[in-house]
């Protein structure tokens, strides 16, 4: 009798410790362990790699620089969600995964002021200057988006992360691929806890 | 070993003595001020009122470790954005809503809450962490999206009037389910029809002040705020759902009725126009959002805030205790005072008439809802401190003997000294709100806002660009005017 009382007590109090701890885990569970439901670093590589191979794969873009890598322009990713993400960081991601696939050509947009700058001086002092709008146009742009959705019940908390990426061709105006990716974090908040 | 038995003696005797004088200088008030909110006044309000800076670094910075870290994290971001100081304001309107997202993350039963639980038993709320009102969290991703925008950060804004949307979400479904609860059970009313019949001085304070608002939550200042903000990233839609819901609470503004038309006409809701041509005549005229008469227009947004939230109040009442079978004495937070209310200002462009400003929100009638929405619970502790408090003093003084008398004498001083209410709240807002949004012609500009009475409010020389919002934020605070001009990036 004595001992079924002590059994009973140690699974009352390994119920107990099992309630202990507030949790966090991935819907699909397919990744490393997560500290938080907030959009982290590891969501983020996550994210630009896959949709980045998603994209390169793609059998648009087999035949696309057939006559030498195309013009890309990358647009800053859209944040839609209720956090403070560095977004320029995930754009950098992308831009640094498609410039070694070395299927496309890029501009660096964020030297534009420089660059208007260095025209300027040729204008002005250089014996063969290459005049402002000689520049090579991009022929596609590629934007993203970033949203969340968030539900809250009881002490459960779910948070629904969505990229969505797509690629347009600017000369036709045509989408030519779009592709999205979700992630979903759960959060369980304790019973017992600090 | 007689001498050895004598000291636990005369420890026994002075022990009430002590623990009293302990308790009652830990019931003067942990982090935060030993007056309060005498001490703010002091601090903060007063040289806000007359224009002098208040030393909010000094006064606030030290503050932020206590039990009230989130409330002075608010007065710290509220008063260095007053200032300009926007950089400050959004690190500490930031550790704000990271301490009330701790809060709300931790277990559900956590080690820290019952400490802070039990030693709210001993001496009173104040020891309790503060809280914010589901009114001051929002009213905290408004403000703090007002400093990503003087950042040129316009991303950063969107992400606060989203936080800011999902708070006011939340609160609703709260209050929706509690009603449903109280609902569920057979033979009770809603709660706001729960009241204590005891309580009739702090309610008629509370009821005089919050008026015909119906609950603490809805606040249409920052859902006008949000729609501009969603205007200027280009999401009309989220746009036009906040200005609907703006609506629902102040019907009678008539620059939410116009943007309800204006954006309801470009996203081609009908239904929703023939409504609002019922009910709002006056602001049919004003064209689609995006169409030719509003091309080539810049949009000039003015919000003038005014006044100070009051101060809450505390009223000391008998009640009965029925556990410990006497009448206790319990102190309750409430608000007595009534600011005076609020007059439309004038506003005109290059000396011309533009038009006058309408109200959008009454703060301090948000607060008083929110305390009236309270009041069952600080009730339900203040009893069973009343309750826990009577048993004390009886024990101590049916010890016996001399002891018995200083110890009871003891507890009842102390009783006394502890029992204070929580007055604790976000005293840097403003009182009340009003707004105007117009479209006019781009251009370097002189915009002039003229009191009630006549006499200047403020004047200044704005930006407005074709297609892009200029919002004139004012705040008059007594004798003293803070203005800022938030350009869209």
């Amino acid at each position: 009798m004595k001992t079924i009382l002590n059994l009973c007590a140690a699974a009352v109090f390994a119920a107990l410790l099992a309630g202990c701890a507030t949790t966090v885990e991935y819907g699909d569970a397919t990744s490393s362990k997560p500290i938080s439901t907030s959009f982290g670093s590891s969501d983020l590589q996550q994210i630009a790699a896959t949709m980045v191979d998603s994209m390169l794969m793609d059998e648009v873009l087999q035949n696309i620089s057939t006559d030498g890598p195309p013009l890309l322009i990358v647009d800053k990713v859209k944040n839609k969600t209720m956090q403070h993400i560095d977004t320029e960081s995930v754009t950098d991601s992308i831009r640094t995964k498609l410039i070694r696939s070395r299927k496309f050509s890029f501009q660096d947009r964020t030297t534009e002021a420089a660059l208007s700058e260095e025209l300027a001086y040729q204008q002005a002092a250089a014996r063969d200057p290459i005049a402002a709008g000689q520049q090579d146009a991009p022929r596609y742009m590629l934007t993203s988006n970033l949203s969340e959705i968030e539900q809250e019940q009881g002490r459960l908390k779910d948070v629904y992360y969505k990229f969505t990426m797509n690629l347009r061709d600017l000369k036709s105006g045509r989408l030519i691929w779009a592709d999205e990716k979700e992630i979903r974090k759960q959060k369980t908040r304790s019973i017992f806890g600090g | 070993m007689v001498k050895g038995r004598s000291i636990p003696v005369n420890l026994q005797k002075w022990r009430g003595p002590v623990l009293g004088c302990w308790l009652a200088l830990l019931a003067a008030g942990c982090g935060t001020f030993s007056q309060y909110p005498a001490g703010m006044e002091q601090t903060t309000l007063e040289p806000l009122r007359t224009g002098q800076k208040p030393d909010y670094q000094k006064t606030f910075g030290k503050r932020l470790n206590g039990t009230s870290r989130v409330l002075f994290a608010m007065e710290l971001g509220r008063t260095a954005q007053l200032e300009g100081d926007f950089a400050a304001s959004r690190a500490a309107f930031a550790t704000a809503i990271a301490a009330t997202e701790d809060q709300d993350n931790r277990a559900a039963i956590s080690a820290r809450g019952a400490a802070a639980q039990g030693s709210a038993m001993l001496v009173n709320d104040k020891t309790i962490p503060y809280r914010a009102p589901s009114y001051e969290r929002t009213l905290v991703h408004h403000y703090q999206a007002l400093n990503y925008l003087a950042q040129g950060d316009l991303t950063g804004a969107g992400v606060e009037v989203r936080r800011a949307s999902r708070e006011q979400d939340q609160a609703l479904r709260r209050h929706e389910r509690e009603i449903a609860k109280a609902k569920k059970k057979e033979g009770e009313a809603a709660p706001d029809d729960e009241r204590d019949p005891h309580l009739g001085a702090v309610y008629a304070g509370l009821d005089q002040l919050a008026g015909e608002v119906k609950s603490s939550f809805q606040n249409a200042a920052t859902l006008y705020v949000s729609s501009v903000i969603w205007e200027m990233l280009g999401e009309a839609n989220d746009a036009y759902i906040d200005v609907k819901k703006a609506l629902e609470i102040a019907p009678e503004n008539i620059y939410l009725q116009m943007d309800a038309v204006r954006l309801a006409k470009r996203l081609g809701m009908r239904e929703d126009l023939e409504d609002f041509e019922r009910r709002f005549p006056r602001a049919l005229k004003m064209p689609a959002a995006g169409s030719d008469p509003l091309a080539g227009k810049a949009r000039l947004v003015v919000v003038c805030e005014d006044g100070f939230v009051p101060k809450k109040s505390e009223i000391s009442l008998a009640y009965p205790l029925p556990s410990a079978d006497s009448i206790g004495s319990i102190a309750l937070p409430t608000y007595a005072e009534v600011p005076s209310p609020t007059a439309p200002v004038r506003v005109a462009l290059d000396g011309q008439a533009l038009a006058s400003t309408a109200p959008i929100c009454n703060v301090g009638a948000l607060a008083a809802r929110a305390l009236a929405e309270q009041m069952p619970g600080i009730l339900a502790r203040q009893v069973a401190r009343a309750v826990a408090k009577a048993v004390a003093a009886k024990a101590a003084h049916d010890q016996g003997g001399n002891g018995g008398e200083w110890a009871g004498l003891a507890v009842t001083l102390y009783n006394v000294l502890s029992e204070q209410a929580d007055l604790r709240s976000w005293l840097t807002l403003p009182a009340h709100v009003q707004v105007l949004g117009a479209w006019v012609d781009p251009g370097n500009r002189r915009v002039e806002l003229t009191a009630p009475g006549g006499g200047t409010r403020w004047s200044g020389d704005v930006t407005l660009q074709a297609g892009r919002t200029t919002i004139v934020y004012v705040t008059r605070m007594d004798l003293a005017v803070y203005s800022h001009v938030f350009v869209q990036p």
